[in-house]
């Protein structure tokens, strides 16, 4: 069954990191923190993007449907360029929903004063596909 | 081909019919789960594609008795969450594909695709 296929990423620490004194958590872990506070805010961002997510997708799949739909039966020029901008956007944000699909690291950026969750490195790195394909 | 549409919303339905039917598959829709089962033992559907979201729906038991009826039909879940929650949740429950959204015209063909193929697959199987 293809969702066997699936790649599962983790970035927990493994059973032996727990046992030792020593650090060894990765070079990814110490510049981000680690411990008890970085996990409640992990989990709270983790269940905003769900959200977010789970709030928007069922619309936005709606809009982008009726989209397609009028782009295949569409043949004036001007309403045309007007869908293919509508689409333009909803790819977008479907980028958008996507990156928050993947959050797995509590990081914030200074948005003027009012931290934002950090979702850039996940938009710049090309969007894992299974999450916007068929598995 | 023959597909079966449960969702228990009309808005997201109407949606996917209409693309079903424009790229030549025939396509019937239910909203709830006793219309959906009566649909599979009354006919011969190839693909069954339902919404993650419907309330009440015990995803595991609806694919359970999908097989039940009928082993050879694909079944496509349409979801919205990181597909590490349907690896580990759903990994082994009879799945066939996952429709992740916001998805449009160009998925549904492939998902439909890929659907015939292993349809066949499925009914040389069993």
């Amino acid at each position: 069954m293809s969702l066997l296929h699936t790649y599962i990423k983790s970035y927990r620490r493994n059973s032996s990191d727990r046992r030792s004194g020593k650090d060894r958590r990765s070079e990814r872990d110490r510049r981000s923190g680690w411990g008890k506070k970085e996990d409640e805010l992990l989990h709270g961002a983790l269940a905003a993007t769900a959200s977010i997510v789970y709030q928007f997708s069922r619309p936005f799949t709606i809009i982008l449907g009726y989209v397609d739909l009028l782009l295949a039966t569409t043949r004036e020029e001007h309403t045309r360029e007007k869908l293919v901008i509508i689409k333009t956007q909803l790819k977008i944000i479907s980028d958008i929903l996507d990156s928050f699909r993947e959050v797995d690291d509590f990081k914030t950026i200074d948005f003027d004063g009012v931290d934002i969750l950090d979702t850039n490195k996940l938009l710049e790195v090309e969007t894992d596909e299974k999450d916007r394909r068929i598995l | 081909m023959e597909i079966l549409l449960f969702d228990s919303r009309n808005d997201q339905l109407a949606m996917m019919e209409e693309i079903l039917t424009r790229i030549d598959c025939n396509v019937s829709s239910v909203m709830k789960e006793d219309e959906c089962f009566a649909k599979l033992i009354s006919g011969k559907y190839d693909l069954v594609i339902f919404d993650h979201g419907i309330p009440g729906l015990d995803v595991i038991d609806f694919v359970t008795q999908v097989e039940t009826i009928d082993r050879s039909i694909c079944v496509a879940m349409m979801v919205t969450l990181p597909s590490r929650f349907y690896e580990e949740k759903y990994g082994c429950s009879g799945i066939d594909f996952l429709l992740f959204k916001p998805f449009g015209y160009n998925e549904i063909t492939s998902l439909v695709k890929e659907a015939v193929q292993y349809s066949l697959k499925l009914r040389k199987a069993s």
